[in-house]
């Protein structure tokens, strides 16, 4: 059986989803790619 | 021998710096949002779903001198509020837990707060917590948001003046967590 695999979230991992999400608030929404 | 404080002064006491008035403001809003939690908890038989910020709301009303009110003293106070209230209702709902452990009908502690954390209109007590001490973990200022703003009900205003952080911040942090926190709880 394949067992699943989830990345354990660190202060470090987080950091960087942070500031992805800070830029991505920085941007007019029509520049926003939008993800579906 | 000095008359005791009440909570007001204690209040604005903390607010000009003062430690030690936080230290004897604590058991004193602990112990009346522990008997609002307890009466409401005790009026209600079965599958709880409280309004934790409406007990917050209750106790400041009581506790708190209106006309002296500033509304930074009433941040604060809402602050400390938030961080108790989610305590009293952990601890019942693990109390709860223990006791109805193996029995044929456990009951559940739901929270809600209008529409705060989003399309889920109630929430397990203890699988929000569960979450937040993980988020606490890599994040801690954002857990302290989510507390503030669901435990205490605090507007981002009011949530940037107790944490003396910027708006701005506060915003982004909010709308982070509860992302975060809504895959968590799916």
């Amino acid at each position: 059986m394949e067992a699943k695999t989830r990345k354990v979230m660190t202060p470090e991992r987080w950091q960087k989803v942070k500031e992805i999400f800070q830029a991505a608030l920085n941007r007019v929404p029509a520049e926003r790619r939008v993800c579906r | 021998m000095s008359p005791p404080e009440n909570v007001s002064q204690l209040l604005v006491k903390w607010g000009e710096g003062d430690q030690a008035a936080l230290d004897k403001l604590m058991p004193l809003v602990y112990s009346e949002l522990r008997r609002l939690a307890s009466n409401y908890l005790r009026r209600e038989r079965q599958n709880h779903t409280l309004q934790p910020t409406a007990l917050v709301n209750e106790a400041y009303l009581k506790l708190i001198d209106q006309k002296s009110a500033r509304w930074q003293n009433r941040a604060h106070f809402y602050g400390v509020a938030a961080q108790l209230m989610r305590r009293i209702l952990v601890d019942h709902a693990r109390q709860h837990q223990a006791a109805k452990r193996g029995g044929p009908s456990q009951e559940r502690l739901s929270i809600t707060s209008a529409g705060q954390l989003g399309e889920k209109p109630d929430l397990d007590l203890l699988a929000l917590h569960e979450a937040l001490e993980e988020l606490k973990t890599f994040d801690a200022q954002q857990e302290r948001i989510v507390e503030l703003r669901y435990f205490g009900g605090l507007s981002i205003e009011e949530t940037a003046e107790v944490m003396a952080i910027g708006h701005a911040t506060v915003e982004r942090d909010w709308k982070m967590a509860r992302a975060w926190l809504r895959r968590k709880l799916d």
